[in-house]
Formats: C-alpha cells, sequence, structure tokens
C-alpha cells in the first residue's frame, strides 16, 4: 500500500500543548509505502493521571506490534507501562516534588486512554484489507468517491458521551479490557481517504455528514504545512459552539 | 441549552458548602450500624466531598481550578468556616485547598472484589473541618450570606457553569422558614442556567436513606419535605451522568440526599472525559 498521511493536532483551547493528551502513530507524516501499515489515535482520559503519556504509550505499542491480538497487544503496554510509571515516580523524587495527597488515588487507579487501531494488508498494487480495532470513541472514517463508506465504531453524532470505554494501564486482566474492543474489516483501494479521529472532531465530522455536507472537503483543504491554518479553523468551529472543546486529533490516510 | 457550559481554568465554577454547626448536630444521625453525631456526620461528610471534588481535578501538573470552592457554617455565627491559612475566604480556588487540608489522616481502605477477597490499603485522608455543634440554626442567614457570595461570583463569572451550593443540615432552622431565601438563591443565574441548591439532610430519624428523589411522598418528616422542596431538580447534564453511573433517576430527580452519603454529585460534574467501567 502506498499512501500519503497527514496529521493535525490541537489541546483544547485554554490548555498549552504539554497538557495535549491524545496520541497518534506514526509521527511523520509524508508518503509511506509498504506490504503492511498500521496506524493509531488514542484519547487520554481527562479525569485520570498521566493519561496522555499512556495514549502515547499505547499507539506506540500497536504500531510496533507486528501481529498479535489485542490482548497480546495491551498486555504489552501494560507491561511497559510499570517501567514508565517507576521512571516518572523517580524523577518526582530527583526533582523534589513528591507525590501529594490528591495524586495518590489516581497514580494507583492507572492511566486511562482510548485506542483505534488500524492496519492495512496489500494484495495488489492498488487494493487490499484493513482490520480496525477500537475501545471507546476515537473514530475511522473511510470515504470512497465523495462519499462516507464507513464510520466506526460510532456512526451517529449523538452517539458520543462523556464516558467512553477506556483501556486502563493497569489492574485489569488484559483479555477483560481485549473482550470488550470492537474489530471492523474491509477494503481499501487506490483513491480511498481514511480519516482517524478523536471524540471532538469525530462528532463534528459525523454532524456535518448528518446535515448532508462533506467534512472530509474541508480536511482535504489543509496542506501538510497547515498546522496553523488548522489550528485557526478548528478554533473557528469551537468559538461557533460547532466543535466541543477537547483535544482534537486527524490523521488523514490519503491511499495513492 | 441550560447547564452545558464548559467547567475549566478559563471558566470555572464556584462550589459552596453551608454547615450546618449548631447545637442540635450533636444528637446521633439515625441508621446505620454505628452511632455517629450528626456535627460527625456533617464534618465528614464535607472532608469528603472536598477530597473528591480534588482528585477529579488532579492531574500530574496539579490540581486544576476548574472549581472556586467555599465553606460557609452556622451556628452561632455565621461566617466562612475554612481554618488556618484559608481562614476568612469566602471563595478560594481548589488547588489552594488542596494543598492546605488542616491534618491528613491515614486510614485504612478496605475493599472487598467480586470473587470475595478482601484487600486493605492504607489511603491518605485530608480533613479541613473537625465537627462543630454550637448555638442556634441560623439558615435563613447562611442562604442570605450565600446568596452575596454567589451574587458577586455570578457579577465576575456570567458565563460559567451556574454554582452550586450544597446546604448541609439536620433542617431545624432557627430563624424562621429558610424557603425564601432558598428561592432567591435559586433564582440567580449565569448565562448557562439558574444557581444550583441542593440539600443533604442529616437526620436522627431512623427511615432508611433515601437518595435524589422525584417526590416527597416517602420522607419521613415535615424537617425532610421542606429540604425537599427548596432543592433543585438536577439538570438533564447532570442526571444523565448518574445514570451513567447506574444510578436511576426520575426526570424531576432533585438534588436532596436523607442520611447518605451525597459524594457521587461530585460526579455528576462534567470536567472531561470520565473513567467508568467497561460496558
Amino acid at each position: 500500500m502506498r499512501a500519503l498521511t497527514t496529521s493535525f493536532w490541537l489541546p483544547r483551547g485554554g490548555n498549552d500543548a504539554a497538557e495535549y493528551e491524545d496520541a497518534f502513530q506514526p509521527r511523520k507524516d509524508g508518503r509511506h509505502s509498504a506490504r503492511r501499515l498500521r496506524f493509531a489515535v488514542a484519547d487520554g482520559a481527562s479525569e485520570s493521571m498521566l493519561s496522555g503519556r499512556w495514549a502515547d504509550l499505547l499507539t506506540r505499542t500497536w504500531c510496533k506490534a507486528q501481529r498479535g491480538q489485542t490482548a497480546e497487544i495491551l498486555a504489552d503496554g501494560m507491561r511497559q507501562w510499570d517501567g514508565e510509571l517507576a521512571a516518572y515516580l523517580a524523577a518526582r523524587q530527583t526533582h523534589n516534588r513528591p507525590i501529594q495527597w490528591f495524586e495518590e488515588p489516581g497514580l494507583a487507579r492507572g492511566a486511562f486512554a482510548t485506542l483505534l487501531g488500524v492496519q492495512f494488508t496489500t494484495r495488489r498494487t492498488s487494493s487490499g484489507a484493513w482490520t480496525a480495532t477500537s475501545l471507546g470513541d476515537t473514530c475511522l472514517f473511510q470515504v470512497r468517491e465523495d462519499e462516507l463508506v464507513t464510520s466506526f465504531p460510532l456512526k451517529s453524532s449523538a452517539d458520543f458521551g462523556s464516558s467512553p470505554n477506556l483501556v486502563p494501564s493497569r489492574g485489569e486482566d488484559p483479555e477483560v479490557v481485549a473482550a470488550h474492543a470492537e474489530e471492523r474489516d474491509g477494503e481499501w483501494r487506490s483513491g480511498d481517504l481514511f480519516v482517524l479521529a478523536t471524540d471532538a472532531l469525530s462528532a463534528w465530522f459525523l454532524s456535518e455528514v448528518e446535515a448532508e455536507r462533506r467534512p472530509w472537503e474541508q480536511l482535504l483543504g489543509f496542506t501538510s504545512r497547515g498546522q496553523a491554518a488548522f489550528a485557526e479553523w478548528a478554533n473557528g468551529l469551537r468559538t461557533q459552539g460547532k466543535l466541543r472543546n477537547d483535544d482534537v486529533t486527524v490523521v488523514r490516510i490519503e491511499v495513492l | 441549552m441550560p447547564y452545558t457550559a464548559e467547567i475549566s481554568r478559563a471558566n470555572p465554577t464556584c462550589f459552596l458548602f453551608l454547615i450546618d454547626q449548631s447545637e442540635s448536630m450533636r444528637e446521633a444521625i439515625g441508621g446505620g450500624d454505628v452511632p455517629m453525631a450528626k456535627a460527625d456526620a456533617v464534618a465528614d461528610a464535607v472532608n469528603r466531598l472536598l477530597s473528591e471534588l480534588t482528585i477529579k481535578c488532579a492531574k500530574e501538573d496539579g490540581v486544576r481550578d476548574y472549581f472556586h470552592v467555599g465553606v460557609i457554617g452556622y451556628g452561632a455565627k455565621v461566617a466562612p468556616a475554612f481554618g488556618g491559612a484559608l481562614a476568612g475566604h469566602d471563595l478560594v480556588p481548589l488547588s489552594q485547598v488542596a494543598a492546605q487540608p488542616a491534618r491528613l489522616e491515614e486510614r485504612v481502605r478496605t475493599t472487598r472484589t467480586a470473587d470475595g477477597v478482601v484487600t486493605q490499603q492504607p489511603v491518605k485522608f485530608p480533613t479541613w473541618f473537625q465537627p462543630v455543634a454550637y448555638g442556634d440554626t441560623p439558615m435563613c442567614a447562611a442562604l442570605t450570606k450565600t446568596h452575596d457570595v454567589v451574587g458577586k461570583w455570578l457579577a465576575e463569572h456570567p458565563g460559567s457553569f451556574p454554582p452550586i451550593v450544597l446546604n448541609i443540615t439536620d433542617g431545624e432552622s432557627t430563624d424562621g422558614d429558610p424557603s425564601e431565601p432558598a428561592e432567591a438563591l435559586r433564582e440567580l443565574m449565569s448565562a448557562d442556567g439558574n444557581a444550583l441548591l441542593f440539600n443533604l439532610h442529616v437526620s436522627s430519624d431512623q427511615s432508611d436513606p433515601i437518595v435524589f428523589p422525584n417526590a416527597d411522598r416517602a420522607l419521613p418528616d415535615d424537617y425532610a419535605r421542606l429540604l425537599f422542596r427548596m432543592s433543585s431538580i438536577l439538570p438533564p447534564s447532570m442526571r444523565t451522568a448518574a445514570m451513567q453511573q447506574d444510578l436511576t433517576l426520575g426526570d424531576q430527580a432533585r438534588g436532596f440526599v436523607f442520611n447518605a452519603d451525597i459524594s457521587a454529585i461530585v460526579q455528576f460534574l462534567d470536567v472531561g472525559t470520565q473513567v467508568l467501567g467497561l460496558r
């Protein structure tokens, strides 16, 4: 598969870049060409500690996994988390910032994030299969010949709430978590567009589709150096009340 | 749609606790296995609520000031009830509350898993308040003072999620019928809706606990019915959040709790993605 990917991200209005808690992989935009390509987007939960780090670790773990079931990938992520957490706690100690009483329950409970992972495999030069795995409300959209042909896992802008399914970094059996994952298969063709997006932008995307508009046209309007233009556009939607004020992440995959 | 304003550092809301510190709070609370003075139950409820609110807003860079918090005590006097460095303040950012509990106790939390395994873990329990039970119950004066504090907040934060006031009392007002000042308080509003007044009734009555009732039929006495009528109907956004936490509430459910834990109300407030069990 050959694809051109472009990613856009923006922290919640009022937050700075260091407070952005979504994550996506691969981080590098541009042309990708391989028989198998993997992408992932995750959204760290606001009401959990270190959720941005966990979202980042989950997306990296998903993309690095060559094969394997969801449960194995989650188990791998949870194993690595123990190391990340230990390093974090050690750094706090080193910097003379001891853990406060109000942080202890959150650190003990673990970090939480949604996860959307997708793998594309190639059959012929211009077509192949994709498999997506989802826990939570981060969405995948597939657009073909100017029509939305897949919306996964949510299908309506009304489906978004404030308590989606989340992957915990600890304290749960990965098999049990994976049992809540939804899977979807499909086929890709040259010319298709895939959009992976966290909840706020996904909800906007679906509300546009419900109003019989083509939101992908707006997303295709930004160039790979268009972060500033994207931010201006997203902030405009926030001001108009069309885009919920939340971290925003979009990964645009144009199949060549 | 009302009660949908974002609660954030840029657009915080306020959460005011009113605590009945009158003489009658020395009496024991009804129900429960262990006898407990109502004053102890009140102090416990406020400490627990402040702790839950703080944990909800805690991130690795500190506690985010989504809420400005105040505590007004009413008994021998009506006055801000924070002690220590926060003494005398009507409202303080939550991060300051978090940084300055009066005491940090070690308690043991006992949990039982679904397969019956019991585990005990040490947890830190911060306390800001000690039980007080002295003097009359000037609830009308307390509601009037609250009206001033909330009114001032709204003048400075006209677009905030409406202020939330939680009155914790045995309901036995000694300075008149509190219905009118309660109504005046509920009539204050931001661009996002009317101020919310909730009541936690700490009673000596032995009746079963009641949580967010729809009507006053099952309530045991006139004090409970009065506090029920004074309580705001839970806005749809909070009711939806309650239902996501498996609480079934009627569409007229009020922010009223009789002899039970009200700390769940903190989880009805939306400050971003919440962590609930897998479904």
